[in-house]
């Protein structure tokens, strides 16, 4: 399942993916698997993403059902 | 196998070796290779489809031998070349999956590093075939070796070309489902 609401919490801040990753210490490619919704990533990272564009863990990756 | 030719090859593994290390200390200065959480993953499944790889080389080997019979190759160059072609998979799937390069490090480097590698070995493995007398065993190996690192130059060149142009696409979509 895409997560758009990362997408667009990152494009808010004007970030590319290159620059959130580069922020958080991970590949680009591993934001854009996060992204697109192949890879889960572990809590910590979500921490650090979540830390990096101000937002809360809910904000940007709890599921809600009718998703 | 002659003990000159066994004495070649520990030559040939330390030689490598050095190289490692000097690569290390002058190119990368010291600095450890990182790698994220995902890309450790992807390394964990290369790594098993890898030792397939392997496993399936190997009862190839020992079934065709079995029925046929390997006359002109010895086990030894034959094991050492499923070795080489476990790791070309393991090397290959790595790549694919955006997992082999560190994120701390040039890949052009490493590009680069490969392809040295690739031509040093394919060069050895000639001038072995004109001036050893166990022309296969030492032609084989560096051939295999050299051919591998030619292969994933090659798988990782394809690789990057494919990534630029999905970034571009990316970059577009994420205009389109943002404002979605």
């Amino acid at each position: 399942m895409k997560n758009l609401r990362l997408k667009a919490a990152r494009a808010a801040m004007d970030l590319s993916q290159q620059a959130l990753a580069e922020a958080v210490g991970v590949s680009r490619q591993t934001i854009n698997g996060i992204e697109k919704g192949d890879y889960n990533p572990s809590i910590n990272l979500c921490i650090s993403i979540c830390k990096t564009l101000g937002k809360t863990l809910d904000e940007l990756f709890w599921i809600e059902e009718e998703e | 196998m002659s003990l000159a030719y066994a004495l070649g090859f520990v030559f040939g593994v330390a030689v490598a070796a050095g190289i490692i290390w000097l690569v290390k200390k002058f190119i990368w200065k010291g600095q450890k290779a990182k790698y994220d959480e995902r890309q450790l993953v992807e390394q964990g499944k290369a790594g098993k489809i890898g030792m397939y790889a392997l496993m399936i080389y190997n009862v190839c080997y020992g079934l065709i031998d079995m029925v046929f019979g390997i006359e002109n190759v010895s086990t030894f160059t034959a094991m050492v070349g499923g070795c080489i072609f476990a790791v070309l998979v393991y090397a290959c799937v790595c790549i694919w999956n955006e997992a082999y390069f560190p994120i701390n490090q040039s890949s052009k480097k490493w590009i680069i590093l490969v392809a040295g590698l690739g031509i040093l070995n394919i060069v050895i493995a000639v001038m072995n075939r004109s001036h050893l007398e166990s022309i296969l065993d030492g032609y084989a190996i560096n051939f295999f070796a050299g051919i591998m690192c030619i292969v994933v130059d090659i798988v990782a060149i394809a690789k990057f070309q494919l990534v630029k142009k999905a970034a571009v696409e990316d970059d577009a979509d994420d205009e389109d489902e943002i404002e979605a």
